[in-house]
Formats: C-alpha cells, structure tokens, sequence
C-alpha cells in the first residue's frame, strides 16, 4: 500500500465512522415518526438519490443539484412534526447519497465512504440545528399566519448556508489530507454556490412547512423539479453533442495531414494548462477551449495547390490563404455563440494594420487580450516543437526562448512563464529533447506568419 | 390568387374585431348563470392573471410557444373550491373568456399576428373548457376510488391530461406552421411539449393548493421550482439553435473553398425539410434530416487534396468521406448514414425498391437534384422536375418526387396552384 492509498485509507475509515457513530446517536433519540412519516421520508430520499445521481455538470465546475433543497425541505418537515426527529431524517438522507454512478463503474471504494461519512455527519448536525431552532413552535394547522413561514423558512436558509459550509469544510479537509496542497478545483467555486443553496434552503423551509399542512403538494412538486431536470440533463447532453461534434470534425481533417495531426487537441490542452495556472474561471476556460478548436478551421477553405505547397508561399500565395481564411471565420461568426471565441482566435492580427480582406462578421482589435495571448503562445508552442513539411521540430527551452525574443505582443512573458511553470508541475516535455538552446537559435527564425501558423 | 389572399385577411381581422366583443359578452352571459359564489373582483383579478400570464411565453421542446396563462388557468379550480360544494364550472369559463377578451387587447396593443391570437384564444378557450369539465365531472369516481388526502391531486391528473389531449388534437386541426404540413408530423409536434405542458399545469396547481395554507407565500413555491423548468428548457432550446448555426457555418466550407454552389446546402436543407413535414416524417428524423441534408457536401471538403484530385473520384467516396467526417461524433451516427446513403439508387434494374435506403437519404438525393438543376443547369421549375420524373425509374423515389411536386405547388412555383394547364 504506497502512501497515498494507506491516507485513502486513513480518511476513509475515520469519515466512515464518524457516520456510522452519527447514525447511531440519532437513532438512540428517537425513532423517525409516525408510519405514515416514514413513507414521505422515502418519497424524499428517492427524490435526493435521483438527483444526486443524475446531477447535472453546468459549465463545467458547478455540479447543480436542487438535492440540498430536498435535504432540508426533509429537516425541517420532520422538526415540524410532531414526534419527527430531523437529525435521523437528514443524516439516513446523506447516507442514501453514498454512491454516485461514476463511483459504481470505476469501482471507487475511497469516495463513497468518505462521502458516506461527511454527507451523514453533515446531515445529523444540521438536523440538530434546525430541530434546536424549531424547537417548541406550536402545532401547524391550515392556514399558517405570515410570520411564522417566513421565520421556518429563514431557518431553512440559515441550516442550508451551514450544509453547505459543513460538506466544503469536510471535502476540503479530505482532499488537503489525500491530495496535499494541490488545488481543489471542483469545489473552488463554492463560495459562489452558497448564494444558490441560501435560495434553496428558504424554499427548503417553504416547503417543510406546506407539507405539514398540505400533503399533496408534494407530488407536484416533485413533478416540477424532475421536469427541469430532465430538461437540463438533456440540455447538457446537447451541449456536449455540440462540442464532440466539431471536436470531431476538426479531427478528421487534421489526420488527413501527417503535419498537423493532433495539433489543435494538443493547443487546447496547452491553453487550459495556461488557464488553470493564471487562474481562469471555468467560463473563461470554456472560451478559450472553443477558441483553440476553431482556431485552425479557416485552412480548410484553401485551395489544394497552396495547401500542399512544399516551400514558402509567394505574396499573392498567402494574400488567397489569408482571404479563404477569413471567409470561413465569418461564416463561424455567423453562430452567436462563436462570435466571442472567433473574435478570441482570429480577431488579433500581429502585422499591423489590414488591408480590406472582406472580413465584416468579428472585430478585430489593436492590442491582444489576455485570452488571445494564452491562445497564440499555445499555438506558437505546439508549432515549434512538432514537425512541419518544411522544418523540423524545436526542443521547449528553444521554443521558449524563441518566443520571449519575438517582439509581437502576443508572446506575454507572464503567459509564457505559466505555460513554463505548468509543465514544469506535470512534469511533460515536448519537442525532441537533445536541441540544445544555442543549436536552435541558429535555425532559421519562424515564419513571420506569427501566432497564427 | 390576390382577391383570395386580401379575402382571407379580411375574414381574420373581422373575427378579431368580433372576438373581444364576443368573448367579453360569453364572460357576462356565465358569470350570470353561474351560482355566483365568487366576487366580482376577485374574477377580475384572476381574469387578469390570465391575461398577463398570456403575454409570458414559455419555451417548448417542439419551439411552438406556449404561454403562462396554462399555469394560470390549472390554479384557478383550486382557488375557486370550497370543501362542501362542488366546483362551478361556469363561473371558471366567465373567468377566463374575460381573460381572453382582455389578453385580446394587449396582444394587438403589442402588435401580436391576428391570427396567431386568434387562433390560440380558441386553443385555449377550448381545451380549458375540457379541463373545467373533467375536473367536475371525474370528482365523484375519484373520491370513490382513491383515499383521501390524495384526491385532489388525482382530480386534477385526470384533468389535465385530457386537456393536453384536447390540446394535441386543437393544435393539429389550427397548425400555424407552413402549409403543407402532415397532420401525423403536427401532432408529434405537439406531443412532444408534455413536459413543458406538465411543469406548467403542476406549478399552477402547486400554488392552487398551497394559496389556502401559506398564503402568498404560496407564490414562491410555485414559482421558483417553475423557474428552474423555464431556466432548464431555455438552455437547451439556446444550445439546440448554436447546434444548428454551428452545423450550417460548417457547411458553408466547402462552399467558399469553390467546391460547391454557394448556398446549395442550406437551400437543399430547406426543401428537404419541407418535404419531410410534408410526408409527415416523425420530428426526431426531421431534425436529423436537417443536419444530414446542410452536410450532404461536406465530403468535398477533402477536394483540396492534390491526391484525391490526381487520382480521381466519385459522387459516391465523396459521400463516403462526408459521412467519415460526420460519423466522428457518436450524436451524429444516423446523420453520417444518411449522408452515406445519400446516392443509393431506391431501386436496382429488375428489382423490387430497395428497403435498405433509409427514407432521408432518398429525400435528401432529390433536394439536391431539383436545386442543382435550377442553379448549374439552369433550369425552370417544370423542367427541373420532369429531369426528376424521369429519373425516378432508378434514382428518384416517385413518392418524394411526388411530394417535391405538391410542396413546390403550394408555393405557387409553377405558377396560379389551382389552374396548372
């Protein structure tokens, strides 16, 4: 057992217990409730287990899931209750939540405890909070007076800011024991988050209350909410449709050139590499994904003879592969959601002032943004240290250096830097390693064609 | 041709100045026959609920709109009960005829299509109607059936799903899409939006049963859960149009690459998807048609190979290398066939139709036929289609060559529809 696995271990079996120890305090106080309560509960947990199991990636980071909602719609249903125990009701709710679809086909052992565990532990003491904060209301009969739902339903949103803040606290400290300091970017935007399940937990508490009164809203509630979640889950499987589509199409005609196989894959691993050292926000690395995949779209359109052309291209040669190249970004700037990511590949010319090529559809700027600078240093790096028709590849620290000694404002120094620092981290070479820095300062400077190849 | 049109306009707006009139007087003419257990201005208020729910449209899976006023209408039986007597179904009708004369006024006063308000006041009117009924009518067989504390809510499923099948069938009967639409693909249209129709209805309800207990509290727990539908159904209507722009700029390379007429794509897409909803294709497969057909040229991207140009190549490996591009993506596999089999004969010399050739596939082949004669061979609208009579003993199918043949009637293409020599 190395290391690592034996702290897997470790985290595992104290979270773990920690539930088990929370399941059992909570049981000794009191059963759950009344039969007929036992059969909401289950209403409930199948509706938690559905969307914790079924959770939806929006934009990549933020997992949304409405099964905090659920969670403590369940507490404060069972404080309200006479005889109800929320501690019970919301910790076997965390327990239910143990395992996720991915934890069942990779077979995970090390996830499903500590979650079992943190979920459990986190549920029994928000469960206690609220059962302290209800404590003592008088019994709930239709109609209910304003202030007393809006005071159930500010404790639902104050034991809902504490679900969450318990769970970060809890993930964190797993991930810090297990992982070291690496950073935790899945759960990096939860601060962001705590606005959402604030919102949630109020209507949490609404609905905790309504349900004391009026059982039958609970089918249609759940009605609604499986109904959004099913459109977003279908809005999601579009979304990466949309996304595998070009992706693939962008494949197929790169492997029709030995040259340029793989490149734009590799330049878009490059820019989120940068991304994630400077720091970008999940919307910013999603841009700039697009943008790498698009980036190279416009060769497409240019005629045989000078695509294959051996040697450098006379004036009029590049003038006709400038303007093909053109056409084909404005027809992708005809798609609105493209615009930004074309106007982000294509909208910075480094050779000053152009001439009227006919492009209308995107801006285009004077100085680069930061975004098109991590692009063109991706593009410039993966061009230097592969092979071309007409040249050889360049080592990394060549590349490099080449880079920090062109003037184009594209190759920021601090941006170059993060692409140094990140492969540094990951510990990955590319280019053929022997050339040394000298050897290829000798070579012949790269094209003046810049950032875009 | 020209007094037919101005005729049917001029019917449209006289049954729009006829509406307001009428619907306001059918309001009137309940509310008096009703037992008139509900005040005045509470009607007013739900009336005019209605008529600014009707204003808020509301994204479906099939994109035909439709409005807030559905969750409106499903709160008002809830609102409108009491627990010892039974529900007045004319009171609820006056309601909301006086939310349609009112919703009238503010349609036109935005500059609403008349015949769009026209004929979705009937929609609604109609169907409402049928949900009034049921909810009346199934409440004793549900009160006998179910126990209680559940009945509610099971009148109310009974309700509701006649009235969206009341609606399926409205909607087929008034389409307000191009003409020459199948009735099969209009109301698969129409079925499709059942969750929509669902998150609507439900949330309505939601607030109808919770308004006694919380309040107006009630209002958030029906909307916010609701919010969340909207917000969801929104963004996959967003993405599905990107999806489409995105597959349609595309296909514009090959075109400004100089290895296809520009614009052939997007007008063989056009008339294939009219064709399609013509012959009344499943909705699934007319979007999936619609992609195959804007890509139907995209193997020619590969045209700017010195090799493939040296060596030579047919109609069929450009097909052939399309459909490897488009097979790329595991979404897309039924469009990549469609693309393969895209110059497939439908039938072979001295055989019967081959049933292998997918039906896309052969309505894509004529699209593009019948735009190519029209813009390489130049042709007129008459010849390009007797070029596909005669091709149909082998290469066109006749059924889809006949359905070309009504879609382009109907467009008036070959001339006055009804007086073709």
């Amino acid at each position: 057992m190395n290391r690592r696995n034996r702290k897997k271990f470790l985290v595992g079996s104290v979270y773990a217990s920690a539930g088990v120890v929370t399941l059992v305090v909570a049981w000794i106080v009191g059963p759950l409730g009344p039969p007929r309560a036992v059969l909401i509960w289950l209403l409930f947990a199948v509706a938690f287990m559905v969307l914790e199991w079924r959770s939806v990636e929006v934009n990549d980071r933020l997992l949304q899931s409405p099964g905090n909602m659920v969670a403590l719609t369940a507490g404060v249903y069972f404080a309200l209750l006479p005889d109800g125990n929320p501690m019970l009701a919301m910790a076997l709710m965390g327990a239910v939540g143990l395992f996720g679809p991915g934890d069942i086909s990779e077979r995970r052992v090390f996830q499903p405890a500590a979650n079992f565990g943190q979920l459990t532990v986190t549920g029994g003491a928000v469960g206690l909070v609220v059962h302290l904060l209800l404590r003592g209301l008088p019994p709930s009969s239709s109609p209910v007076p304003f202030g007393l739902v809006l005071g159930v339903a500010i404790v639902g949103a104050v034991a809902a800011l504490a679900y969450s803040l318990l769970n970060f606290a809890f993930v964190r400290l797993a991930v810090r024991i297990v992982y070291g300091t690496r950073s935790i970017l899945p759960w990096s935007s939860m601060g962001r988050l705590a606005s959402a399940h604030v919102l949630m937990g109020f209507l949490g508490g609404l609905l905790g209350q309504l349900l004391i009164v009026e059982e039958q809203v609970l089918p249609l509630i759940l009605l609604v909410y499986v109904i959004g979640h099913l459109a977003l889950s279908s809005y999601s499987q579009l979304r990466e449709a949309h996304e595998s589509s070009l992706r693939g199409f962008v494949k197929t005609l790169e492997a029709r050139d030995l040259y340029t196989r793989g490149h734009t894959e590799r330049v878009a691993y490059f820019c989120q590499l940068i991304g994630e050292e400077l720091g970008f926000t999940g919307t910013q690395l999603e841009r700039i994904r697009w943008a790498a995949l698009i980036h190279d779209l416009g060769k497409l359109a240019v005629p045989a003879e000078v695509i294959g052309k051996r040697g450098r291209l006379d004036s009029d040669e590049f003038r006709r592969l400038r303007i093909q190249a053109h056409r084909v970004e404005d027809a992708l700037a005809e798609v609105d959601f493209l615009r930004p990511m074309v106007e982000l590949a294509s909208g910075f010319h480094p050779h000053g002032p152009r001439e009227d090529y006919g492009q209308k559809g995107h801006r285009h700027v004077r100085q680069p943004t930061l975004e098109m600078k991590v692009l063109g240093v991706a593009d410039a790096f993966d061009a230097m240290t592969s092979s071309r028709r007409y040249r050889m590849s360049m080592g990394q620290e060549a590349a490099f250096a080449e880079m920090r000694a062109d003037p184009s404002p594209l190759f920021d120094d601090d941006v170059i830097a993060a692409l140094e620092r990140a492969l540094d981290r990951i510990g990955q070479r590319y280019g053929p390693a022997q050339i040394a820095v000298e050897e290829a300062e000798e070579k012949r400077p790269l094209a003046e064609q810049g950032a875009s190849e | 041709m020209r007094w037919q049109r101005a005729d049917a306009a001029a019917w449209v707006w006289l049954l729009s100045a006829a509406f307001p009139v009428s619907a306001g007087w059918a309001a009137w003419a309940l509310y008096t026959t009703s037992r008139r257990e509900a005040d005045l201005p509470v009607l007013a208020v739900a009336a005019l609920a209605l008529a600014l729910g009707g204003l808020v449209a509301v994204p479906t899976r099939s994109g035909q709109r439709m409005s807030a006023s559905f969750g409106v209408a499903s709160a008002l039986p809830f609102v409108f009960r009491t627990d010892d007597t039974a529900l007045d179904v004319r009171a609820l009708l006056a309601v909301y005829a006086g939310g349609l004369a009112l919703l009238w006024v503010l349609r036109t006063a935005r500059g609403d299509d008349q015949r769009h308000v026209l004929v979705l006041s009937l929609r609604s009117f109609v169907g409402f109607a049928a949900f009034a009924w049921l909810f009346e009518t199934a409440e004793p067989y549900v009160r006998a059936v179910i126990p209680s504390g559940w009945q509610l809510v099971s009148i109310l499923a009974v309700a509701a799903i006649g009235w969206f099948l009341v609606d399926v069938v409205l909607s087929t009967l008034l389409y307000l899409g191009p003409r020459r639409t199948s009735s099969r693909y209009r109301m698969l249209s129409a079925f499709k939006d059942f969750d929509a129709f669902a998150a609507l209805v439900g949330s309505g309800a939601l607030f109808g049963l919770a308004f006694p207990a919380i309040g107006w509290w009630a209002l958030a727990v029906a909307v916010l859960p609701y919010a969340f539908a909207h917000g969801a159904f929104r963004r996959f209507l967003e993405t599905k149009a990107t999806y489409g722009q995105t597959i349609r700029a595309l296909s514009q390379i090959p075109e400004i690459a100089g290895f296809s007429q520009p614009g052939h794509a997007d007008r063989t897409a056009e008339l294939a998807v009219a064709i399609a909803k013509e012959l009344g294709l499943r909705p699934a497969v007319v979007d999936e048609l619609e992609y195959a057909a804007q890509m139907h040229d995209i193997g020619r991207i590969t045209l700017n190979e010195p090799s493939i140009i040296r060596m030579g190549y047919t109609d069929e490996q450009l097909a052939q290398w399309g459909s490897e591009i488009i097979g790329e993506t595991p979404y897309l596999s039924k469009v990549a066939t469609y693309v393969r089999r895209q110059y497939d004969s439908y039938r072979k010399p001295g055989e019967e139709r081959d049933p292998d050739v997918p039906l896309p596939s052969r309505i894509i082949r004529v699209a593009s036929a019948y735009d190519r004669a029209i813009r390489e061979d130049e042709l007129t609208p008459l010849e390009a289609m007797e070029r596909l009579h005669q091709g149909s003993v082998y290469d066109f199918d006749p059924m889809v060559v006949a359905s070309l043949r009504r879609v382009l009637e109907s467009r008036g293409v070959f001339g006055h529809p009804s007086r073709v020599p």
